[in-house]
């Protein structure tokens, strides 16, 4: 049972503020508790460690360290019911981006996300054109596509992404 | 009718037909598709690390059809949901609109928040209309039995589609199933999650998804689901045989794009125009059936 208990000198209460001082996180103050946001989460029902509802009261209470470091935040399927189904506005959905943002500026993302970004970055899309790629596309005759963009390493580098992505090996 | 065709980066890599049959039936309905090499990744999975990269992403893609006065035509539900997101919040928030274009102005480009975005279905929904698509079916499809899935981002949020089907009891593939003569098949797990952005951080999470909805889906005696997203085509239809053999199931549910029934229903070829030969289930006993 000791692993349960809850140590207030372990918590940051100026975390949901941390929260809601980012574009999404806004409304987590809102939360009462009602855990609509967890009765349709379709991960929730494959994978009961996955609970919006948890994870917000965690915020409340200010568990930052346990939240930002625990990898079921990057399970969300992003199906949007939680933001759809809220009561109070939530939008967990929004509010679970702003907790990954901030965990993956603390080195906690998973690599397929810094793999994507990088990829645009070099080519603007996440799957490349290879060989093989560009040999179906003509067989069916679709038109060439190219791996490359103009504008998607700006983009990246104009943005948190590219520094985020820098803190990764 | 003139759309610039947003691809995204699955399907013109790994989803060929739903490309090939998107350009067949829009060729053949007079809808004019315009390619724009500037387009890139719509920042979906960014948003994953920094939102505010991600929508940065979004508003670039908006911006270069902008900047040649063209509305979007988007293949991916999840591209439409971001695109169509990040066009709402340009129009309704100054703020977002302020800040994204701080990211964009050293790259010359700006956005303003004047064109749409229309997922392929919806465009053939409003733009050409059921009457018209309905006069214009050439084939019956009456024997067939379909499975219809939406998909999440074509629904939600609800606040980027103001005229959309709504998140809880859409209809609109419904109707476009409908009208190509084939019977539309409710089951209970119409709107559960196809999972596919889980697929690459835990493909177990994944498999549990798909297995739940084919499990439904193969109790309803259907001759093929049909959606409306290359990734949840992937997740059923790629996955498939995976998810069956995790799971020891026996079902096996053909799976394909919406253009492909419709391309099928306006008398195209099943597999020059229509890309049948690239379903990951054999489409074979479905086409002997029409």
């Amino acid at each position: 049972m000791e692993k349960r208990i809850i140590k207030s000198s372990e918590l940051d209460p100026g975390f949901k503020d941390e929260v809601a001082s980012h574009h999404g996180g806004e409304n987590i103050q809102a939360c009462f508790s009602c855990a609509t946001c967890a009765a349709g989460c379709p991960i929730n029902e494959i994978d009961p460690n996955f609970s919006p509802i948890k994870i917000a009261r965690k915020v409340l209470l200010g568990m930052r360290k346990e939240v930002l470091s625990d990898p079921i935040i990057w399970l969300c399927a992003t199906c949007h019911s939680c933001y759809e189904e809220c009561p109070q506005d939530v939008r967990f959905f929004e509010v679970l981006n702003v907790l990954k943002n901030i965990a993956a500026r603390e080195g906690h993302s998973p690599m397929p996300w810094i793999k994507h970004t990088r990829s645009v970055r070099d080519i603007g899309r996440v799957f490349p054109i290879d060989e093989e790629v560009s040999k179906k596309r003509e067989d069916a005759g679709l038109p060439p596509l190219k791996n490359e963009n103009r504008y998607s390493k700006g983009v990246i580098e104009n943005t948190g992404l590219g520094e985020i992505e820098r803190g990764y090996k | 009718m003139k759309y610039a065709l947003y691809l995204g980066c699955t399907t013109p890599a790994k989803v060929l037909q739903y490309e090939l049959s998107t350009r067949s039936v829009c060729k053949k309905l007079g809808i004019e598709l315009i390619d724009l090499e500037d387009f890139s990744c719509c920042g979906s999975n960014m948003l994953n690390i920094d939102t505010d990269g991600g929508w940065a992403l979004a508003c670039m893609n908006l911006a270069v059809a902008e900047r040649d006065g063209l509305n979007i035509m988007t293949l991916c539900a999840a591209c439409t949901g971001v695109l169509a997101e990040a066009a709402q919040m340009v129009r309704n928030d100054p703020h977002f609109k302020e800040r994204m274009n701080g990211h964009l102005q050293p790259l010359g480009l700006e956005c303003k928040g004047e064109i749409e975005v229309k997922h392929v279905s919806k465009v053939l929904y409003e733009d050409v209309g059921i009457d018209k698509l309905k006069n214009a079916v050439s084939r019956d499809l009456s024997p067939l039995r379909i499975a219809p899935h939406y998909g999440c981002h074509y629904l939600k949020p609800s606040f980027a589609y103001p005229d959309g089907d709504g998140p809880g009891d859409p209809h609109t593939l419904h109707e476009l199933l409908s009208l190509t003569g084939a019977e539309p098949v409710d089951y209970e797990r119409l709107l559960f999650c196809c999972g596919g952005k889980t697929f690459p951080n835990s493909q177990g999470h994944t498999f549990n998804l798909v297995d739940r909805k084919l499990l439904d889906i193969a109790t309803h005696d259907v001759d093929c689901i049909t959606l409306q997203c290359q990734t949840c085509g992937l997740m059923y239809g790629a996955q498939q045989k995976a998810v069956r053999e995790k799971f020891g199931r026996d079902y096996s549910i053909p799976v394909f794009l919406y253009p492909q029934i419709l391309g099928l229903a306006l008398g195209l070829d099943p597999y020059k125009e229509l890309g049948f030969q690239m379903s990951w289930i054999d489409p074979k006993p479905m086409l002997e059936k029409i």
